[in-house]
Order: C-alpha cells, then structure tokens, then sequence
C-alpha cells in the first residue's frame, strides 16, 4: 500500500490557525531584540494581530471540514468551535496584560510570545485526533502556561505559582502518557477511530477491565487540568501567584481545551465502557461542585474566590460530561463558551483593581468601589451575576442547557445536588456584591485610576458577549448542537 | 524444561535491572545512586536490544544514560554532599511511595495473567519493527506532524529557561 505522504493544501489550511499562531510568537520575539528596549510596549497590538488573523482561518477552515495530515488532527466543527472559544480567551488576556506589563515594568515581547505558544498547544488539543497529538499539544500548551504563571520572576508569589503548577502539572502528564501507553498495548493503535473501531470489534479480545484502567489513568490526566476533585489543590495557590491577566487565561483557555480533549477522546475513542466511565465522572463532578463552592465560601482574596469558583464551574461542565449525550456535549460547549468570557471579565476588574504590585486583591479592599467607578463595578456585578446564574446572563443559558441534559439523561440526584451546590455559590458572588455597593470607601479608593485602555476594551466586550450569550443564546447553541454530533 | 540462552539472558538483565533501580534509590551517597541508574539504563537498553529493538536501544543509552544522566551530575554538583548524606534517607511519605510502587507491580503481574491478555494484534506487518528503516519511515511519513510539532515544545521551553534565568534589567 503507497500512499502519498504529501499534505494537500486544504490540510495545510486545517493547520493553518496553529501555524499562524507559531510563527507570529517567534516574529514577535525577533522584532522585540530588534526593536530595542524603548518600543517594548508596541508588542501587544501584534499579538492581537496575529489572534484575530487565527479566528479568521478557523472561521476558513471550519468551511472546509476534514482530517489533516495522516488523520493528525481533524479539524471539524467541535475543534472549531474550541478554537474560537481558546482564541477569545486568548485575546482578552492580552488586552488585560498590556497595561499589566507596563505597570509592572515587565513588558517583553517573550510574554505575548509564550501566550501565542500556549494558545498554540489548545488549538492542537481541540483538534487532535490521534494520542500522540494530545500528549504534544498538552505539553506545549503546559510548558507555556508553567512559565507565565511565574513571570514576575522576582516576586515570590509568582516563583510559588509557577513551581507548584510545573511540580504537579508534569506529575499529571505522566499519568496521562502511562495510560495513552496503556492504551497502546490493549489496540495497537494510538488513533482515536482506530482505537474505537478495535474496542468495539468483539473479536479483538480487548479487556474491558484493562480498557477501563487506562481510561482511569488518561482520566488522571485530564482531571488535573481541569481542576478536579481530587486534583484540585494546586488551583487557588496557583491562581492567586501567578499574574492577573495569566490567571484570567489560565481559567479560561487550558481548561476549555483540556474539556474538549476529554469530550473528544471520551465519546471518540471508549464507546464500550460505560458504567463504570459514568460512576466515576458522576462522582468526580459532584465532588467538584461542592468542594469548590463551599471552600469559596471562606476565603477573603479575590483571586482565591475565582480560582474555588473556576474549580465549581469545573463541576458543572462535568455534569454535561456525565450525561454523555449529544445534548450533554452542545451544552457542556455553550457552557465553556460562556464561562470565558464571564470569568475573563471578572479577572480584568481584579487585574485593573489590585493596582502596582498586586496590593489590594483582598475582599474587603474593594470597598465602595461603585461610588468611586460606577461603570467597573457595574461591569464586575454582570460577571458575577453571569457566574451564579442569573438569567440573561450566559451563565443562566449555561447552568440550565447542563443540568437540562443532566436530567434527560436521567441524572436527577446529580442535577438536585448540583443545583443546590450552586444556590450556596450565590452566597460569596453575592458577598463582593454588597462590598462594592453597600460598604464605604476606604483608603484603598485613594489611588484608584481609571482603566487602561486595553482592560475597558476586555471588559467591555465580555460584558458584550455575557449579555449577548444570555439573550441570543441559540446562535451559538445551535452551532455547538450540530457539531457535538461529530465527536460521536 | 529447557531454558533457552536468550531467556537467561533476558532475566539476567531484569533481575540487574530492578536491583540496580533499587540500589539507586536506597543509596546514601547521590553520585552512587546515580551511578546506579546508569546501570539501570543499560540493562534497559540491553532488554530492548533482546526484543529487535535495536533503535530504542541505541537512543537509551544515547538520550539517557548519555545525555539525561549528564544533567543529573551536573545538578549534583550544586548539592552540599555530605549534608544530604547525613540527612535521613527517606521522607515522612515513603510507606505511600512504597505502597504506590507495589501498586504499579501488582499491575504489571496481574496483567500478566492468563486470560486477561489482551491479544493485544501484534502490529500489523512489522517484520522489521525497532529497525532504523521502519522508525524513521514512521517518523518521517505518517507521524511527521507531531514529530515537526514537537520543536515547539522545545522552543516554547527554551524560551521559559531563558525568562526564568535571566536577570531583571529595568528597574
């Protein structure tokens, strides 16, 4: 059998996004060492250049649907969709860190170009089709995400973050690596059709038992990514340490690429498994949900509120996961579409908030803020009101698309527990409300300064797309409905 | 019941490997354990030579034994010797860790045992599995995504070592 090896050209355009992406970085590290100190600051704009020239060829390739290079990666609807959802991440987080950067005296081409290279590694995970291709798009994604967690390499907070996340990060790989190896030995092959087609040939002779074990410790793997119980624990140390504007993309875009990693190879690749799969989300969400709500309840720094209230939101996508359903997937889709935008919202206002230094991140430093700025806390109240759920906010189209399917799958103890789970998380969104609004001003409202023009762009626009996702929402619904059908 | 010569070479390097692996780990003297690992390296290396893989085989020792094991002597030379000799050997965790490694034994017998073998189809037409030819081909031709890919990862951490390292000019 010859077959040619040569990519055609649509497979190139299939590639096209991830490549865009790879050779901006490294033209905006050149152009940094030939700039010259002084127009450091320009950077940005080219970052946000090179993201909005990768939505366009997602948006091209998405025309053109299909597998890409020996079945590498298949660039369908789903990865599409995925795509977009890592890119808007990836570009609100640039908006928020140019002013960041310059306040911080660490503006550096290397900062835009890590972000491109980790934005790269999520675009590869939502497409990849094959394990070695999410072994690879994991890592660039991780390596990437590890060093800017731990930039403001002379603070310490960032040295802690970025160690404590690289320490337990590569422990998770491992785990991965060992099942995808596992998985190797049971069918011969590491393509995700392939390994489909050998698991439900009665004839193989594959072991559901040994099926089940590497699904397990693949499960490892993408758990500590998402942040799930039990492998939550590095999140709020990690999110508060590491930088604003790193922590708003690190909620966002890994995540949902280690979500649509999960979908595609869980419903791709093990149809066969079954219960046993279900009883372990089922547990694993439920886990998730509490722990993160109810640990949010007690603390007093915003950054660690975000990060118990990202590993919450972590729960109720897996119980769109749980549902294993086409409806589950479109809603589980819908949902991390709309948790980017909310949460990225949330973390510019603390990123523009906690001022030189990251000083004031504290509760109760918020107080009276919206008699000092009106508009930003306006803007922070829709986030927040988005994250617990509030209708006309994405998040309610979120919270009811998932636990809908949840229940149409027969999952009702599961969507009770999940909801009340998420009547106790209003409690501490609704806590930073009153702050804001019912507390007076202290002395931290004394050097507060209008945000920059980069942070009002992200605010504005997620603020946008929270309302926009809470009143249309079935433009993108319908979008996701069609393509969760693919991964099937 | 005859034993054949490759079968005693086979457990021969086994046997060295896993006592070399646990030598390594309950040496006091660091420069000792990691010498120890460079044994484990070869008898590994020798085991995938044994099963017609000559290339693993010769990446083993060249990646491994010769380029990993470098660092870790490099790295050693930045640890207070006599210190981390004096020091116990073993942290308050290492009856989880033992209980771990136990675990991933148990595994690899129990999948040993008959019955739940998994027939696992020996990869389809692979007379020449291992052999420079067929890993380059594979290499080259249908995982050449992922192996061009790759040099991301390099350089993504490239960049990261040199962030981390260099030193803040502004102040």
């Amino acid at each position: 059998m010859e077959t040619s090896f040569l990519p055609t050209a649509a497979e190139y355009l299939r590639l096209l996004p991830e490549t865009i992406l790879i050779v901006s970085g490294t033209i905006l590290m050149i152009l940094e060492g030939l700039a010259g100190p002084r127009n450091r600051k320009n950077l940005s704009p080219l970052a946000i250049a090179a993201i909005l020239a990768a939505m366009a060829a997602t948006v091209a390739a998405a025309g053109n649907p299909g597998p890409a290079f020996n079945n590498m990666i298949l660039a369908d609807g789903f990865g599409a969709f995925f795509r977009m959802v890592v890119l808007s991440a990836g570009l609100l987080a640039v908006l928020c860190s140019s002013s960041y950067l310059t306040r911080e005296k660490a503006d550096s081409g290397e900062y835009y170009a890590l972000l491109l290279y980790s934005m790269t590694g999520q675009c590869l995970l939502s497409t990849a089709n094959e394990l070695i291709m999410v072994f690879i798009g994991l890592e660039i994604s991780s390596i990437a995400t590890y060093i800017l967690a731990g930039y403001l390499r002379d603070d310490a907070r960032n040295n802690e973050s970025a160690l404590k996340y690289f320490l337990l990060g590569s422990f998770a790989t491992a785990f991965l690596l060992y099942g995808v190896a596992w998985i190797y030995g049971i069918t011969g092959s590491t393509n995700l059709e392939e390994i489909r087609r050998t698991l439900l040939n009665p004839e193989s002779g594959a072991s559901p038992l040994l099926t089940g074990v590497a699904a397990a410790l693949m499960f490892i793997g993408f758990a500590f990514k998402i942040s799930a119980v039990p492998f939550q624990v590095w999140a709020p140390d990690v999110y508060q340490g590491a930088p604003a504007p790193v922590s708003a993309f690190m909620s966002a875009g890994p995540k949902a690429a280690a979500f649509a990693v999960m979908l595609r190879v869980y419903l791709t690749a093990f149809p066969s498994i079954g219960d046993g799969w279900q009883t372990m989300i089922w547990l694993t969400a439920l886990g998730t949900m509490i722990v993160g709500n109810f640990a949010a309840l007690t603390q007093s720094n915003l950054k660690r509120i975000l990060a118990y209230s990202s590993i919450a939101h972590a729960g109720y996508v897996l119980v769109a996961v749980t549902a294993y359903s086409d409806t589950g997937t479109a809603a589980a889709m819908f949902y991390l579409a709309a948790y980017a935008f909310m949460n990225i919202g949330a973390f510019a206002v603390v990123s523009h908030f906690s001022r030189t230094g990251e000083k004031y991140v504290e509760l109760n430093d918020l107080a009276g803020l919206a008699q000092k700025q009106p508009t930003t806390a306006a803007l922070f109240s829709l986030f927040l009101f988005s994250l617990i759920g509030v209708p006309l906010t994405g998040g309610f189209f979120g919270k009811f698309y998932i636990f809908k399917a949840a229940i149409d799958s027969g999952l009702i103890g599961l969507t009770v527990l999940g909801l009340l789970s998420s009547a106790v998380a209003a409690f501490y969104y609704l806590r930073i409300i009153v702050v804001m609004y019912f507390h007076e001003p202290g002395d931290t409202m004394d050097t507060i300064t209008s945000p920059a023009p980069g942070i009002q762009i992200a605010l504005w626009t997620s603020a946008l797309a929270t309302l926009l996702l809470g009143v249309f929402p079935s433009f993108v619904l319908d979008y996701a409905t069609t393509s969760a059908v693919l991964v099937r | 019941m005859a034993i054949s010569a490759g079968q005693i070479v086979f457990y021969y390097l086994a046997a060295a490997g896993i006592a070399s692996a646990i030598l390594a780990v309950t040496r006091r003297n660091p420069v000792h354990s990691v010498l120890w690992v460079l044994s484990l390296f070869l008898h590994v290396a020798g085991l995938f030579l044994l099963a017609g893989a000559e290339f693993l085989a010769a990446v083993q020792i060249i990646v491994y034994a010769g380029a990993i094991l470098v660092v870790y002597v490099f790295f050693l030379m930045l640890v207070d010797l006599p210190k981390e000799e004096a020091g116990p050997r073993f942290g308050a965790h290492w009856p989880l860790c033992l209980m771990v490694g136990l675990g991933f034994a148990a595994i690899a017998l129990w999948v040993r045992v008959p019955g739940l073998q998994t027939a696992a189809p020996a990869p389809a037409a692979a007379p020449n599995t291992g052999s420079v030819e067929s890993f380059g081909s594979a290499l080259f031709k249908q995982f050449v995504l992922p192996f061009e890919i790759l040099s991301l990862v390099l350089l993504a951490a490239i960049v990261g070592a040199v962030v981390v390292g260099r030193r803040r000019t502004e102040a």
